[in-house]
């Protein structure tokens, strides 16, 4: 019942779809509604209701095929596996580089490179079928040699690849023909696919990988053109792509640290997209204007006061608890991210990237009262100071020590926030010496949840219980029973208030009215722009 | 004389080897290096030391400089660890974006104050010089980048006269590089303008009081004819001064506008390179604007010799 239902739900959307796109006049659009069940009345709302918001036509346009996206990050240098900077992987993953798999706008597993695979019954072997005609765009022809090369190269530490851990679960690459890829794993790991669609784990010529710092050569649909350091990247179209043909001809990122700045570039027509959003609150303007389109992805990332569980006041878990009870999570979202955001109580977002997602919000809830009896409780009711490690660069950092800071206050906690730029807070809070007490972060990556089996990060949280049910979870291959072993893992770490985890933010993006197919960024810090185009 | 200008040079010479070690040893103790950068969170204690070990970040300190300040010597500025790009390069194409910034912004500058300068001092005590000097009071309380987003929303956002930001290069479109540069170049040339105003009007005040205007006066000149033989040379001493510092000052303080107009210059570059700990390139920049600010200096040196007869005989 409910499948046909389903079906008629497509059938309508695909005839909207057509209407759309200009193929269907108003009449047959209407009839074929009709036959769908939809009644007169209905579809004719339906169809102006279509009509209004997109104008009129959603056809390519041929004349114009450049956008140009703003995003607040330059890239620090065009190799993803040599660098962990998130916006190399937003310029050139799935554009100009691509993997066996890549994630799409849902955070969903698709294929890429690989355009099928079979797992194994005791899931220890992948094998990945992969595409047919695949060039690079130095011409040269791609081969599963290819994979086992860059799998290779990756996965040994000496070739510095920021993610090598990726990489530990894999036995053995190998490439029984030129079409096929056979991964042997220790054992089943279900985050190890996941993984290898992210930028670390992107498929390098061996003839190229060297110079991919400066002119990066990939498979993708889009070709490296220029990159004028502090101005801009610029991607051309690779015409020879072996899957489907982009329909933009000129790509161009434009890097805009300024949030004024973005808008006014937005607004005076100098760029197509504002693809990273810095200040929120400032959406308003766009969001009431017909001009343009704000675009709202999953949310997607953990925006959390990290806590130090190793050393006193916060390893005693009713200080942590009665720290967590003081902070209101609408203030946040609401103060930080205009309200796109939504409230968690876990480490984990709610989107299809991290699959085993459990609402944890009722755990730790606003109350402030509770927070006073916990502190009295800890020998804490005369007031605590605490330090805060405030990552300068962060808007949603700065923001949220003043945030915290108020309904800390409320409590009788007093906070001494220390400003610091990224590289300081890395090598004083996030390694050793570990020395700090509280710091605002937003974890973005995806199913990092494995961090709490390790006791030397730097939230130094120990609890080998934990730490054996990750493990099971991830070699798990049944996804029920891992989902209950993730489910107990976010529960127990809710209970003992590890971290105090606030709003996962929705990924936004401002858009031309006319310009569609963008993914927003998100689950992946890709902008794919391979779909993208102007009508 | 020239045995004065050597005298200077060799301090000059003498400040550059001060100051490129002051410029390292204050650059590499910075918190934080460029290995946590690249590795990101996903660093650990075990991996930073290998990256730092083969970036050859455990050198010591004197091997490190050596290799940098030998390598300038040779015209070698190094490579930057993050992008592999040569920096020397680099900086040239970064000095073509704030070069002229700089150079236009400090000719609209000059423009602006030398003739507001000079009338607000010349009538300093008329209704017309108090109101030249008070619009000049309001222009240094106004900073450069509230001037820009200012000029941006009204020449670029709402009449589109100009672009909003970013910056086409020369090679491809000479017109549309200028065009680009005029909102940032007027934002910093009339903040500095207004500094500059007050210095000349108050030079022109003290000049009017010297006994050789006095006695010129009392030959028999005008006011004017006075100021135009005696005065404005007298007091074009102190000016120079300033107008040395302040280009030095265009050349750096350009960051702040450089972000609000989204411009690829020597600021920018500083500003990412310092955050993303690139140090090689931090190092040359801060060496690159040493050298020009002692280079300045040593130029208005020679320009009170010829601007004043009194220096050139006294030495």
């Amino acid at each position: 019942m409910e499948d046909r239902e389903l079906q008629r739900d497509a059938g309508i959307v695909r005839q909207l779809d057509q209407f759309l796109a200009g193929r269907l006049s108003r009449r047959e659009a209407l009839r074929r509604l009709g036959v769908l069940g939809v009644s007169l009345p209905m579809a004719s709302a339906l169809i102006a209701a279509c009509a209004s918001g997109s104008t009129t036509n959603n056809q390519p346009s041929t004349t114009k095929t450049k956008a140009i996206i703003g995003i607040i990050q330059e890239p620090t240098s065009l190799d993803p596996t040599a660098d962990a900077t998130a916006s190399i992987a937003t310029c050139l993953l799935n554009n100009v580089y691509e993997g066996l798999v890549r994630l799409d706008g849902g955070g969903r597993i698709v294929g890429n490179l690989a355009r099928s695979w079979d797992v194994s019954a005791d899931g220890a072997t992948v094998t990945f079928h992969l595409a047919q005609g695949v060039k690079w765009h130095d011409g040269a022809a791609f081969s599963a040699q290819d994979v086992v090369y860059s799998w290779t190269r990756a996965k040994d530490a000496a070739n510095k690849n920021p993610h090598a851990d990726y990489w530990a679960p894999v036995q053995s690459v190998s490439a029984p023909d030129d079409h096929t890829i056979k991964v042997t794993l220790s054992a089943y790991s279900d985050n190890w696919l996941f993984h290898m669609g992210a930028g670390s784990a992107c498929i390098v010529s061996q003839a190229s990988a060297a110079n991919n710092k400066t002119t990066p050569v990939g498979t993708g649909p889009f070709k490296f053109s220029t990159w004028n350091r502090g101005s801009s990247l610029q991607l051309i179209r690779n015409d020879a792509y072996w899957g489907k043909k982009p329909l933009l001809k000129d790509v161009e990122f434009r890097f805009i640290g300024d949030a004024n700045a973005m808008n006014n570039s937005l607004t005076a027509g100098d760029i197509d997209a504002i693809g990273q959003v810095g200040g929120p609150e400032q959406l308003q303007a766009f969001a009431s204007n017909q001009n343009f389109t704000v675009t709202k992805g999953a949310p997607s990332g953990k925006v959390m006061v990290s806590m130090n569980n190793k050393s006193a006041p916060l390893s005693d878990k009713r200080v942590r608890q009665a720290l967590y009870a003081a902070i209101d999570r609408k203030a946040w979202i609401d103060g930080i991210q205009a309200g796109y955001g939504q409230p968690i109580g876990s480490h984990s977002a709610p989107n299809a990237g991290e699959p085993y997602y459990v609402d944890e919000t009722s755990v730790n809830t606003f109350d402030v009262s509770r927070s006073k009896q916990l502190l009295a409780a800890a020998g804490k009711a005369s007031g605590l100071t605490l330090r805060l490690a405030q990552i300068s660069a962060f808007p949603y950092a700065v923001r949220g020590s003043d945030i915290l800071n108020s309904q800390l206050k409320a409590v009788g906690v007093t906070l001494n926030i220390t400003p610091m730029e990224f590289p300081r807070w890395l090598n004083t809070v996030f390694l050793p010496p570990q020395d700090y007490d509280l710091t605002i972060i937003n974890h973005v990556e995806e199913r990092d949840i494995g961090n709490y089996g390790n006791p030397k990060y730097y939230w130094g949280y120990d609890n080998p219980t934990v730490a054996g049910q990750l493990k099971q979870a991830d070699a798990e291959p049944n996804e029920g029973k891992r989902k209950s072993l993730y489910g107990e893992v976010l529960k127990t770490l809710a209970d003992e208030a590890v971290n105090a985890w606030v709003y996962a933010p929705n990924q936004l993006a401002v858009l031309k009215h006319n310009f569609h197919g963008y993914q927003v960024q998100g689950i992946s810090p890709a902008l794919f722009l391979g779909d993208a185009y102007f009508s | 004389m020239t045995v004065a200008i050597a005298t200077r040079l060799v301090a000059l010479v003498a400040s550059l080897v001060v100051a490129s070690i002051l410029v390292f040893v204050v650059v590499n103790l910075l918190p934080g290096d460029v290995a946590t950068v690249m590795l990101g969170t996903n660093a650990t204690p075990e991996n930073v030391a290998a990256l730092r070990h083969s970036l050859g970040l455990d050198q010591p300190l004197w091997l490190r400089y050596l290799q940098w300040a030998g390598g300038m010597l040779h015209g070698d500025f190094g490579t930057s660890v993050l992008s592999h790009t040569p920096v020397g390069p680099l900086i040239l194409q970064k000095l073509t974006v704030s070069g002229p910034l700089a150079l236009l912004a400090a000719a609209i500058a000059l423009a602006v104050s030398v003739p507001t300068g000079v009338v607000a001092g010349v009538r300093y005590r008329r209704l017309s010089g108090a109101v030249l000097s008070a619009l000049s009071l309001g222009g240094i309380a106004i900073p450069a980048f509230w001037a820009g987003l200012l000029l941006a929303t009204v020449f670029a956002v709402k009449l589109r006269l100009f672009p909003a930001g970013g910056f086409i290069d020369w090679t491809e479109d000479p017109v549309a590089a200028a065009r680009s540069l005029v909102l940032p170049a007027v934002a910093l040339g009339l903040v500095q303008a207004a500094v500059l105003t007050r210095f000349i009007r108050s030079a022109i005040i003290d000049v009017q009081r010297e006994d050789f205007i006095r006695t010129a006066r009392a030959k028999g000149l005008t006011r004017w004819q006075a100021l135009q033989r005696h005065g404005f040379r007298n007091a074009a001493i102190p000016v120079v001064t300033i107008l040395g510092i302040q280009i030095t000052s265009l050349l750096v303080g350009a960051i702040v506008i450089e972000n609000v107009f989204v411009l690829p210059g020597l600021g920018r570059l500083l500003f990412q390179s310092v955050g993303n700990r690139d140090l090689i390139v931090v190092q040359d920049l801060v060496m690159l604007l040493t050298a020009v600010v002692l280079a300045v200096n040593f130029l208005v040196d020679l320009s009170y010799r010829l601007l004043d007869p009194r220096i050139r005989t006294a030495s």
